[in-house]
């Protein structure tokens, strides 16, 4: 009987370790974008690795929910055959700040299936170009899973050009506006400071 | 007949109303983003102005569309071999059938005199097998690691590329192009941005008079087997 329960509480105790280590392996912040565009990720999962020697990792994890999926879907097979985007713009779009910081270097993407990209300036000289257009393969676009993409940056001015902030968005072809998604925060040598929506970025 | 005093202002305040709210519909609509489409045989366009003013210029295909997608590659094909007796720069989009390596690529640049602008290397992770993309912005040049860090958790998650799948770029004579066409490991050779800089020029030449295009292309890479 001593011995059964001595397994029983081995089991809970292994239980509870396994449970632990799950927990501490996935315990990453992530978000509900802002936005309502019903075919918009759903989920936002950011990191920001910001390295001394002037290069700026900005990894995106998005998460489309079925709902989601199929509204995109729906969207690009049907009347009037929208092609779908993610704008990642390392500026502030509204008030046109930010401008000419951080240069787009190179694009990876795991599992996230794109037909192109396409470099934009932002604002400030046309030299530097800090936005970043990717568009989307919606029929490969998978539901209820992450998919991550990753932009690497060269960093102007560092440590002397000022607070900025870069900003998360998503749109198509067939209007003029776009779903604002969230943003993450910089101080003058690029750490970050803040996220918005609070919790988008480790 | 008299009408009171009160009596009119409002009618006249009424009509003050009436005519700036006409005014501002009219300047919103006149300020309104430019925004052209159209088809042509074998894709559909559509044209965003820019916050800068400059335009976005989308070609849309349905890639997903056997028919749509050989339609396609048929129009490219065949205006392909009529600019490649055009003496202008040709602004190409190539897509391989399968990844090639990058040493092959930088050959077939040189001798096609084609000044690459980005490309696209494809390949797989190393954990689970999902398939992965890595752009460079820059010419062929450069030597690319072909693992790639993608894991930002610490889980050691890479991407192994293959080679190059698709490359953007401009061909300085015409020639290149009809190797290109040639090139059996070409799937692709789009020209579309040539196709569609001179309909715009016809159809709506003060629209994009003085503004940059930028052009957004579609490439059926995804869906290639690799």
């Amino acid at each position: 009987m001593k011995r059964q329960k001595g397994y029983i509480w081995l089991g809970i105790l292994g239980g509870l370790f396994i449970l632990g280590v799950l927990f501490t392996s996935t315990a990453y912040a992530y978000a509900a974008y802002h936005g309502n565009w019903a075919e918009q990720p759903y989920y936002g999962n950011h990191w920001w690795n910001n390295y001394s020697w002037g290069v700026l990792e900005w990894y995106a994890d998005d998460y489309w929910t079925t709902d989601r999926v199929n509204a995109l879907r729906n969207g690009h097979n049907n009347f009037p055959w929208r092609e779908y985007r993610i704008e990642q713009e390392a500026y502030n779009p509204g008030a046109g700040t930010s401008c000419d910081r951080l240069v787009i270097y190179s694009y990876s993407a795991m599992d996230l299936p794109v037909t192109g990209w396409s470099q934009l300036n932002g604002c400030g000289s046309s030299s530097y170009l800090e936005e970043l257009r990717i568009e989307l393969n919606e029929n490969s676009v998978s539901a209820n899973t992450w998919l991550r993409h990753l932009v690497t940056y060269t960093e102007r001015n560092r440590c002397s050009g000022g607070n900025g902030e870069v900003n998360y968005s998503f749109s198509h072809n067939r209007t003029g506006s776009d779903s604002w998604m969230g943003k993450i925060n910089y101080n003058q040598c690029f750490d970050k400071t803040s996220s918005d929506p609070n919790g988008l970025v480790n | 007949m008299r009408i009171p005093k009160q009596k009119l202002a409002t009618v006249l305040l009424v009509l003050m109303i009436a005519v700036i709210t006409l005014l501002a519909t009219v300047q919103t609509a006149y300020v309104a983003p430019l925004y052209l489409e159209g088809t042509t045989e074998s894709f559909r366009y559509t044209v965003q102005e820019e916050r800068n003013a400059n335009l976005y210029v989308t070609v849309s295909v349905n890639l997903d569309d056997p028919a749509a997608l050989q339609k396609y590659l048929d129009a490219n094909r065949q205006r392909g071999r009529q600019l490649s007796v055009k003496a202008n720069p040709i602004p190409v989009r190539i897509t391989f059938l399968q990844p090639i390596p990058l040493n092959e690529a930088r050959v077939l640049a040189q001798e096609t005199g084609l000044s690459v602008s980005s490309f696209a290397m494809v390949g797989h992770s190393s954990l689970n097998g999902r398939k992965g993309v890595h752009v460079e912005f820059s010419s062929l040049d450069k030597d690319v690691p072909l693992r790639r860090n993608v894991d930002p958790t610490g889980q050691a998650e890479e991407l192994v590329l293959k080679g190059v799948m698709v490359i953007y770029g401009e061909l300085k004579n015409p020639q290149g192009l009809a190797r290109l066409l040639d090139d059996p490991r070409a799937y692709l050779v789009d020209t579309s941005e040539v196709h569609l800089r001179e309909l715009l020029a016809q159809k709506h030449s003060s629209a994009i008079t003085g503004k940059e295009l930028v052009f957004s292309v579609p490439s059926p890479f995804w869906n290639l087997d690799w």
